[in-house]
């Protein structure tokens, strides 16, 4: 028998050991992502014409748009040819087009994509180029190379360096060098003078271009790097895993669960252990400890049904919400979720402390006020700060009032007061809101996971502090 | 080895009854249709959440009979299935499209869907640009809880991030009523919860400048001249037999279809 | 009568605010008693008078009906029951055998104090860290898939740990002289404990347990991902198959009905958040009712 009870001993270590090991295993798959680049580029028509803006649209490309308007791109793209000549007569634009092959002696019959777009780990680089010429009706003096990010792209979030730059100039056109830093320069334009290509053999002698991805660290950094961003946009074609916005919902909601629970549980636990009578505290206190077992589901619909119309009631117009599922809202019902949880443990620490101490100040003539506030509340400190500590850990891993009550929008606060009343979103729930929607052991299940090992993290954390400040104490609810 | 043994215990499938598994955004039309269903012919259908992924991972691993799906399986999931002995089989089981709602106030004719994309990337910040009155567009949007928030962004904004204005809303029905009170207000959301609704009204919507627009009725979205829709999708294993293929008989017959229609969706046709 | 002095009466002065700050700082105390008990009573109050109206006995045992607006919530029902009778099962092998062993034969040393500290971290992990580990282990990994043995797996994981503690300290609680006495006849350890120890300490770790695992069944978050159904037309019969099969549960329901938005319609919500709050109040009440007789009988 003793032998099982070591055996079980050994499981709940192993288990221990395990929960921690799986989280890490798991969130591997974070790492296994991928940092896109894309841009749309486009040779537009010269020094007259304003900018042409469909030949940036998302929706289409002059390359695209010149052949067949802007509808059937999409379910082409990948098998776009160069278009000849011949095709292109009648239109007085230029054309374009990316080679994905690095190079530039395999043009013809290559496919031809209206924007560079590559999916490439921080670590490997790529060079994809890019030809620009004019068709023979062209009348301008200068050909205009214009570029912007593709859609949800943002260059500066690019663990890549990238560069544009011209490869080679067309056979009696001297230019000098040309290299642009994309990341300082994501969006512009460039002239260069115009070359025309009379046959289909000499398209490929045109400009040609090079998109320069050149790796700066490798994948793990670049993933960690981007995981301390501040933008949570996971379904992105170019996905943002920035915790903050969620980190900071999570903590928020914690403080203003706090600030009302703690003041509020401070004042309820002294009164109970100071001032009521034995009877009065004998039949209060498990009162108050039965709201400890409403599940919190239950507290996140009752702060759905009833506080969160009366948040829009009252503060509506101070903190322009436009809904009650906010901030505010769910610090509230946090509060009232960790009050009891603090009541019961700061009333037990003051109750445990001896009778002497409350004896020797009525002997020194305090009254009840200075006896509590200078005797005994700095005497039960340590059983104090484990309450608030407890709370802290409880509110900070609760899902189900953040999921149904903060709105469950990603954003940054603003740093203003009118913050409180926007809707947030916290980590916990966006586990538990995501991990039915993504594809298993791809990056964004990896990154969930790595949001429960920061949460787990800040559990242990609490733990050792909680441990730091002194006496053990039982860690449940 | 105990729970090895559970494991084994646990792959096995109960017989006679069919398994949906997988989207939210099918869950309710789902518990109706296994409802009716049940009702109707006595068959056990057991329908589970949990969202498209975890429905194609049952089906994956040949867990669930059906495998219930807001988005076309992916490639890789396909071939992931098939290295498991799955053949997956798609089966549209009705039409979703999205209308488009602004306030009764509002008189303009229709939007094409760049002018859409325009106004939710925060591009088109004002009526008066599209020839309306001068009014600031108020912006309501699904907040990211829900899957017609990431169809809605995949083939409206074309995956360009959401303007800064937007307004994220819990429910669709939150978004009626605030396009309801807002003159210059604007949202989008399954057909059924804006029509009949006091102040609202459905703009027609065409898919190119210029082009003829559509209004969400049901011919339009069914003859995808409405631009706005999608299909949603069963999953299962080869051709349907037995009891699955009874389930999938009724969710397409004029019955289940009419069912779909109650919740919001458009039937197949 | 000679005057006051000017020193007395500033005393006088100082003695009567220090008397009134005292009042007013009772008052402040009692307000804050006031508000916490109006905010417990308050919503547990609440959901008591929302959620009788849709109570009867058609709602408890019936299968909700006409799209969930209508009938009852039977099957919910059943599934918790069944959650918490398999963590009831599966926990207190590991967890009580872990409790006795932390109170009885780790000792002090360092090795043990970081168990014991792991274990209270392990405790305070939210359950949405273990609603992920299950969805990895249970559900992946071993390929059980959403299905009540997974739930089952979960929520005694994440059990196990709180019983541990609870065990441990019911343990402790019984006076060192009964297993020094016991061992004193020549019994050996672990039969001092199983005679003298455990059966003063079983009804603290009885209540424990029973806490733990009601609590565990309580919480959404790590049944949403290993265990949840929404809806079923089976007929509900318990036998082997229904290990691998997902249980309808209500806290699971809450959930999924608030990610539907407003399919449930409200009376129902409000019925449902009473069953599933009275289902773990009765738990606790009926844990806590045990321990109070035990402690009546106890014998030092």
């Amino acid at each position: 028998m003793e032998r099982a009870v070591a055996a079980a001993a050994v499981l709940v270590a192993v288990s221990i050991l395990g929960l921690g090991f799986y989280l890490a295993m798991e969130s591997r798959f974070a790492f296994d992502r991928k940092f896109g680049f894309g841009f749309r580029v486009a040779a537009q028509t010269g020094d007259t014409a304003p900018l042409d803006p469909v030949g940036m649209d998302p929706n289409a490309s002059l390359l695209a748009s010149n052949l067949e308007g802007a509808e059937g791109v999409d379910e082409k793209e990948d098998g776009i040819f160069a278009p000849t000549l011949e095709e292109l007569s009648g239109v007085s634009g230029t054309a374009t087009g990316t080679l994905l092959v690095d190079d530039p002696k395999n043009f013809k019959g290559t496919l031809f994509r209206d924007d560079w777009r590559l999916n490439k780990s921080a670590g490997e680089g790529t060079t994809m180029l890019f030809c620009a010429y004019a068709t023979p009706e062209y009348k301008e003096r200068a050909i205009r190379i214009a570029w912007e990010p593709d859609a949800s792209f943002d260059p500066k979030l690019s663990p890549h360096k990238l560069t544009l730059r011209l490869v080679r100039a067309p056979d009696g056109v001297t230019l000098d060098p040309i290299s642009v830093d994309l990341s300082t320069n994501p969006k512009g334009e460039i002239k260069v003078p115009t070359w025309i290509a009379k046959s289909d053999d000499q398209r490929a002698n045109g400009y040609l271009f090079a998109l320069e991805a050149e790796p700066q660290t490798n994948n793990f950094f670049a993933t960690l790097g981007a995981f301390f961003r501040t933008s949570w946009d996971p379904t992105l074609p170019y996905p943002r895993f920035g915790l903050l916005p969620l980190l900071l919902g999570t903590l928020l909601i914690t403080l203003i669960g706090l600030a009302i629970a703690v003041p509020l549980g401070a004042g309820t636990s002294v009164w109970l252990s100071e001032v009521a009578s034995p009877k009065v505290r004998e039949i209060l206190k498990p009162v108050i400890e039965l709201l400890a077992s409403v599940p919190t589901v239950v507290l996140g619909y009752f702060g759905l049904m009833l506080v969160a119309p009366a948040m829009v009631g009252v503060f509506g117009s101070a903190l322009r919400m436009e809904s009650g599922r906010n901030l505010l809202t769910a610090g509230i019902m946090m509060g009232v979720l960790i009050l009891p949880t603090i009541i019961s443990v700061a009333e037990d620490a003051l109750r445990s402390m001896p009778n002497p101490l409350r004896d020797g100040a009525a002997a020194l003539g305090m009254t009840k006020s200075e006896e509590i506030s200078k005797v005994l509340l700095p005497a039960a400190r340590t059983g104090l700060v484990a309450a608030i500590m407890l709370g802290f850990a409880r509110a900070i891993g609760e899902t189900m009032i953040v999921w149904i009550l903060s709105g469950g929008t990603a954003t940054m606060p603003q740093g203003r007061l009118s913050d409180i009343g926007q809707p947030t979103r916290g980590i916990p729930d966006t586990i538990g809101i995501e991990m039915g929607n993504v594809e298993f052991e791809m990056p964004h299940y990896g990154h969930l996971f790595l949001l429960g090992l920061i949460l787990f993290l800040f559990t242990i954390a609490i733990n050792m502090l909680g441990h730091y400040y002194g006496r053990r104490r039982q860690w449940q609810h | 080895m105990i729970l090895e043994a559970v494991a084994a215990l646990a792959i096995g499938k109960s017989l006679g009854t069919v398994s949906v598994k997988g989207s939210d955004t099918l869950l309710v039309v789902n518990q109706r249709w296994a409802e009716a269903y049940g009702k109707t012919t006595g068959g056990s259908v057991a329908v589970t959440g949990g969202g498209s992924s975890i429905g194609i991972r049952a089906f994956i691993n040949g867990v669930a009979d059906i495998c219930a799906s807001s988005r076309p399986m992916r490639e890789s999931e396909i071939r992931s299935a098939r290295s498991r002995g799955s053949i997956a089989n798609e089966i549209p089981v009705c039409l979703d499209g999205l209308a488009i709602a602004v306030n009764q106030s509002n008189k303009i004719e229709s939007l094409s869907m760049d002018d859409l994309r325009r106004i939710y990337v925060g591009q088109i910040t004002n009526w008066k640009q599209l020839g309306g009155p001068d009014e600031a567009i108020v912006v309501f949007s699904r907040d990211s809880n829900s899957g017609t928030y990431g169809f809605f962004q995949l083939n409206v904004l074309k995956n360009q991030n959401w303007g800064p204005q937007v307004r994220f809303m819990p429910s669709t029905s939150e978004e009626a009523r605030e396009v309801a009170r807002t003159d210059g207000g604007i949202a989008y959301g399954g057909v059924a919860y804006f029509q009949g609704k006091k102040n609202i009204r459905l703009v027609p919507i065409s898919a190119k400048k210029g082009g003829e627009a559509f209004a969400p009725s049901e011919q339009n979205v069914r003859s995808k001249k409405y631009p706005i829709w999608r299909y949603l999708y069963y999953y299962t294993n080869g051709k349907p037999s037995g009891d699955t293929k009874k389930f999938i008989d009724f969710v397409l017959s004029p019955a289940g279809q009419r069912i779909a229609e109650e919740v919001g969706y458009y039937s197949l046709k | 009568m000679a005057a006051l002095g000017l020193d007395d009466a500033n005393l006088l002065e100082r003695d009567l605010k220090r008397q009134r700050s005292s009042q007013l700082f009772s008052v402040r105390l009692l307000i804050c008693a006031l508000i916490s008990i109006g905010v417990v009573i308050g919503i547990i109050g609440t959901i008591l008078v929302k959620g009788v109206p849709a109570i009867n006995w058609e709602f408890l045992s019936h299968a909700p009906a006409e799209g969930m607006s209508a009938g009852g919530i039977w099957p919910m029902i059943r599934g918790s029951i069944l959650l918490m009778a398999g963590t009831l099962l599966i926990t207190p092998a590991v967890g009580i055998l872990g409790g006795i062993w932390l109170a009885e034969y780790a000792g002090n040393g360092r090795l043990p104090q970081v168990v014991r500290a792991c274990i209270s971290t392990l405790a305070a992990t939210p359950s949405i860290i273990y609603g992920l580990f299950g969805l990895a282990i249970f559900v992946l990994k071993w390929k059980l898939g959403t299905s009540l043995v997974a739930g089952w797996l979960t929520l005694s994981l994440m059990s196990i740990p709180v019983v541990m503690l609870t065990t441990e300290r019911a343990i402790r609680s019984v006076p060192p002289t009964f297993l020094e006495g016991a061992v004193s006849l020549g019994l050996s350890k672990w039969q001092a404990l199983r005679r003298a120890v455990l059966p003063s300490a079983v009804p603290g770790i009885i209540t424990g347990l029973v806490l733990a695992a009601g609590r565990a069944v309580g919480e959404a978050p790590p049944i949403l991902l290993t265990a949840g159904l929404y809806f079923s037309t089976e007929k509900l019969t318990l036998d082997f198959d229904t290990l691998s099969k997902p249980v309808a549960n209500l806290p699971y329901h809450l959930a999924e009905g608030y990610r539907q938005g407003g399919v449930i319609p409200e009376k129902i919500i409000w019925g449902t958040c009473l069953t599933l709050m009275m289902f773990v109040l009765l738990i606790n009440l009926g844990a806590i009712i045990v321990r109070s007789r035990q402690r009546a009988k106890q014998r030092w």
